[in-house]
């Protein structure tokens, strides 16, 4: 049986298939899972005896019996048990090999989104590179969609460590019909929100090369095509009625990019451990975003994350959460006569368009400039599995020019929120965060492909 | 009998691999390794087409198609009939057809690794003990065996359903309500621990994760019990490296070699530790040794499918690994996977028999006896690796073909492990070892026969395993 992970490491199968009469009953287990676990096995032979199958039709069938099996155990037991079994069949049904359904939000603003999700592995016998690969699509209430694939390839020569080259390919199509956008800088207005839909496209590769002492060099190419459009399916203005090209670059226009960079990263520990009090993760990226049609729209962008968590008092009995502290610096850098368009800008503000959390209690999408700097402090505890508590305190501010980009005059947010854990990954978050002159906000975010636990972040969004 | 010396028991479950399969072929240049030469077993298909076992294991990509190890694909293992066919004695014939049935290739569960590929296993398989007489504890998948390495027994049950172990006292529970400490350490949060994840809401009592492994290693500070757990997925540039088909084989030797290397990297740990590596079950990939019936029952039992815990299940590799067992010995020792809390209990919290909770633990054979050295042994195994480039060339290397050991001049690797086995009884019987010669011994055949004598008198229980095992 092919192992799933998650903090809960779970295999579904049984091999229940007859009955006797004059054995005791094995304890601890209702009887009404027994027959689930007999149901499934007897297909398990039934599926081996109609063969032989290929190892794809074999899979799918294995999803199929398992997800049978899974459904059966939640309604087979009782109490808090169910909570768990649950979470089996949201792994089975929801991740692994197969095809599978999926449910979340695409990005702020697109409303739930469901779709399909097929996802495969498969190991190279003559040379040490390891495959898995998921093609998905999924759409949302309010007409977003994305579709896409990846290929990862996982290096499995022999290394002590057990550290790997490790390279994805992918290709994302994303349709995102209404974002919003409340012009540029920190002082934007929220009287000037209107909205504009997006189209982009990306193809590439990216990959990490392990190094000594923790370090790894990160490395990418790809073709970025991206466009805005007018949307005018609401109340909210069109983006074109409220800003010009003059103070919104690239308003009108569509870019075509070739995209290269390389950076580096760096954990410690390297190894998780529940006993360690601090891990540190940091990484520095270097972009460059060639135009490739001439428009004067090529930049190139340094990114900088500094994420410090810290495991409180780790030799306690009891669990007393983790307290984080994550930096991020964003700068862009243009040659003269050249901007960065608004759409590729990065934006502070609920929750940007990478899913990423950052100034919680403003709108999504607020503060839009080609430079950002935030700090977010968290702490997380768990209060019943899979619930758990999260309190959070934002700052940040956006800024026009590099030189602006500093500790004074920024923004800030704290709020509190649950969170739905499925093992160690966020399944859906839930918040509510106030501070500064625009009031409260609540949202919510998820995605059933972290069912996975982010071990195997399954579907390719 | 408790041993003063060690202080650290350490138990690295893998995934998945059977006896032949990973060190059946140590026998070409170990004889007294109850393993396979090549072309000397055989399984048949469905059409009668001859499945011999040879080498050409392959580290990932043959077995896609992951082998049955349900108790029905078991049973059709071992007595080569399909579940529900009455069936009395095992022959080990039918793991080719299972693996026929789920479209996979029967040549390809005929397989073994050669020894130069597995440079990690091989290399402490020849400076520590085998012991070439462990079974799985249940004819089936993973959770029942590994309930008998956390608990001494399955409950009665065969099947994958995690949560028939909750409220059971497991041998960590037990630890604790003695004062010990009992830990398993998972690899990381993302790959996630088997079996035991009640346990996991007292996180901090029972568990942590490989980098506190190294960590306790290096410190010396080692709990009195450890039950290390490797990656069970591949996750952002690391392979999964529990050997689990189709998990890459060479990753779990890293990792094994990995293990070694963090109780070595501090010497009080080494010399106060003792290491066994076993795997859970076979994985559905062929052995050949019958396993034997359980000598003492427990009383559980299941219904459905009906089955009284009567026989053990495939054979699995295992390796007993401290500075205080000899260099090179094969035990012929009958053990399961009962015999891991066994020992524990023996060692740390009293004599099986009385303190273990269940009868597999309580009449379950203990390795504690191997440790027979007095000075703790600090050198090293020779790990030279095999490359990559190398291991797809062995692994594309026509099969291996039988041949007479009898007259081929004893190695000196085997001269050595000759000597010291006769050291060994020297120490431990010398009436007995007056009558055997270390000069004598000029040819592998001389050496099988010295060694099986000299391990009759040291392990005579090795004997009647034996004797068990070809019944």
């Amino acid at each position: 049986m092919r192992m799933k992970c998650g903090i809960l490491l779970i295999a579904f199968a049984a091999c229940l298939s007859a009955s006797g009469t004059h054995a005791q009953t094995p304890a601890g287990i209702p009887d009404k899972a027994e027959e689930c676990d007999k149901r499934a096995a007897q297909e398990k032979v039934a599926w081996a005896k109609s063969g032989p199958h290929d190892w794809v039709a074999s899979d799918f069938n294995k999803q199929r019996v398992e997800t049978g099996q899974t459904w059966c155990h939640i309604w087979a037991t009782n109490g808090y048990d169910r909570v768990h079994k649950g979470e089996d069949f949201g792994r089975v049904f929801l991740t692994g090999d197969g095809l599978h359904p999926t449910l979340g939000s695409i990005v702020p603003g697109s409303g739930l989104a469901g779709g399909l999700a097929l996802n495969l592995d498969y190991a190279a016998k003559s040379h040490p590179v390891r495959f898995s690969g998921a093609v998905e699509a999924r759409g949302s209430v309010n007409g977003f969609w994305e579709a896409g694939g990846t290929l990862n390839l996982l290096g499995s020569g022999k290394r002590l460590d057990d550290r790997h080259i490790n390279v994805t390919l992918s290709a994302i199509h994303r349709e995102l019909p209404q974002l919003t956008f409340f012009g540029l800088g920190n002082e934007s207005s929220l009287a000037n929100q209107s909205l504009f839909g997006l189209s982009d496209t990306t193809v590439g590769a990216s990959g990490s090369i392990p190094l000594p002492k923790n370090f790894q060099i990160l490395a990418g190419i790809e073709g970025l095509w991206a466009g805005p459009q007018a949307f005018h399916g609401s109340t909210i203005p069109s983006i074109e009625q409220i800003f010009t090209p003059a103070n919104t670059p690239a308003l009108n226009t569509s870019t075509g990019y070739f995209v290269y960079g390389a950076g580096i990263d760096w954990k410690y520990p390297l190894e998780e451990c529940l006993q360690c009090w601090y891990k540190t993760d940091a990484s520095a990226v270097f972009r460059s975003y060639v135009e490739g049609t001439g428009a004067p729209y090529s930049f190139r962008r340094f990114d900088v994350t500094w994420i410090q968590a810290f495991n409180l008092f780790p030799q306690a009995r009891v669990d007393l959460g983790t307290f984080s502290i994550t930096g991020r610096l964003l700068a862009s850098f243009t040659s003269t006569g050249n901007q960065v368009p608004f759409y590729l800008q990065p934006t502070l503000g609920g929750t940007d368009i990478n899913n990423v959390d950052v100034l919680r209690s403003y709108r999504d999408y607020r503060f839009r400039t080609p430079n950002a700097l935030d700090f977010q402090a968290e702490y997380t505890h768990k209060i019943v599995d899979p619930l758990g508590l999260l309190l959070f305190y934002d700052v940040g501010k956006v800024a026009l020019a590099r030189s602006d980009l500093d500790i004074s005059h920024m923004k800030h947010s704290f709020g509190v929120g649950f969170t739905l854990r499925a093992g160690n990954s966020v399944l859906f978050k839930l918040y509510y965060a106030w501070g500064g002159p625009e009031g409260s906000h609540t949202t919510y975010t998820g995605n059933t492909n972290n069912f996975a636990a982010d071990s195997n972040l399954r579907g390719v969004f | 009998m408790p041993n003063d010396k060690i202080k650290h028991i350490v138990v690295l479950m893998m995934e998945n691999r059977s006896f032949d399969h990973l060190l059946g072929l140590l026998k070409t240049e170990i004889p007294d390794v109850r393993g396979v030469l090549g072309n000397d077993y055989f399984n048949q298909t469905t059409a009668g087409a001859t499945m011999p076992v040879t080498d050409g294991a392959l580290y990932q990509g043959q077995y896609i198609m992951d082998p049955g190890h349900d108790f029905t694909d078991v049973y059709m293992q071992m007595y080569g009939v399909p579940f529900g066919t009455p069936a009395t004695q095992p022959n080990m014939s039918g793991f080719a057809q299972s693996y026929e049935q789920q479209g996979g290739n029967p040549a390809d569960i005929m397989r073994c690794f050669q020894p130069s590929q597995l440079p990690a296993l091989s290399g402490l398989a020849r400076q520590y003990v085998i012991c070439d007489q462990w079974f799985s504890s249940v004819p089936g998948p993973t959770l029942p065996n590994r309930a008998f390495a956390h608990f001494g027994t399955s409950f009665g049950r065969l099947d994958m359903s995690p949560d028939y172990f909750r409220s059971k006292p497991s041998i960590y529970q037990r630890m604790t309500k003695a004062n010990k400490r009992g830990m398993i350490y998972y690899y990381a949060t993302w790959s996630g621990t088997l079996g035991l994840t009640f346990l996991l809401s007292d996180q901090k009592r029972y568990f942590g994760l490989w980098g506190d492994f190294q960590k306790a290693c290096s410190n010396n500070s080692l709990p009195d019990y450890s039950f290390v757990e490797p990656a069970y997925c591949d996750h952002a540039g690391v392979d999964a490296n529990d050997q689990h088909p189709d998990h890459s084989v060479q990753a779990g030797d890293s990792f094994l070699q990995a293990v070694y290397e963090a109780i070595r990297s501090n010497d009080q740990t080494w010399q106060s530790t003792l290491l066994l590596v076993v795997w859970d079950e076979h994985g559905g990939i062929f052995d050949h040794e019958i396993p034997p019936m359980v000598s003492h029952v427990d009383g559980f039992t299941s219904t459905a499918p009906p089955f009284a815990f009567d026989r053990l299940g495939v054979r699995v590799p295992a390796l007993v690994i401290s500075p205080y067992v000899p260099a090179g010995i094969v035990d012929h020792t009958v053990y399961e996977h009962a015999s891991i809390p066994a020992p524990v209990t023996e060692q740390f919290l009293g004599p099986p028999i009385t303190s273990s909770p269940y009868a597999r633990e309580q009449y379950a054979n203990t390795f504690l006896h191997l440790l027979t050295v007095d000075q703790p042994r600090m050198e090293r195994p020779n790990f030279g690796a095999a490359t990559p480039r190398a291991a797809a060339a062995m692994a594309a290397k026509p099969q291996i073909q039988p041949k007479s050991q009898a007259g081929t001049p004893v190695s000196a690797l085997l001269s050595n492990q000759v000597q010291e086995v006769y050291d060994l009884l020297s120490r431990n019987h010398p009436q007995q070892a007056r009558d055997l010669h270390p000069s004598s011994v000029k040819t592998e055949q001389d050496a099988s026969q010295f060694i099986g004598k000299a391990m009759a008198t040291i392990h005579p229980e090795a004997a009647q395993a034996e004797g068990k095992g070809k019944g």
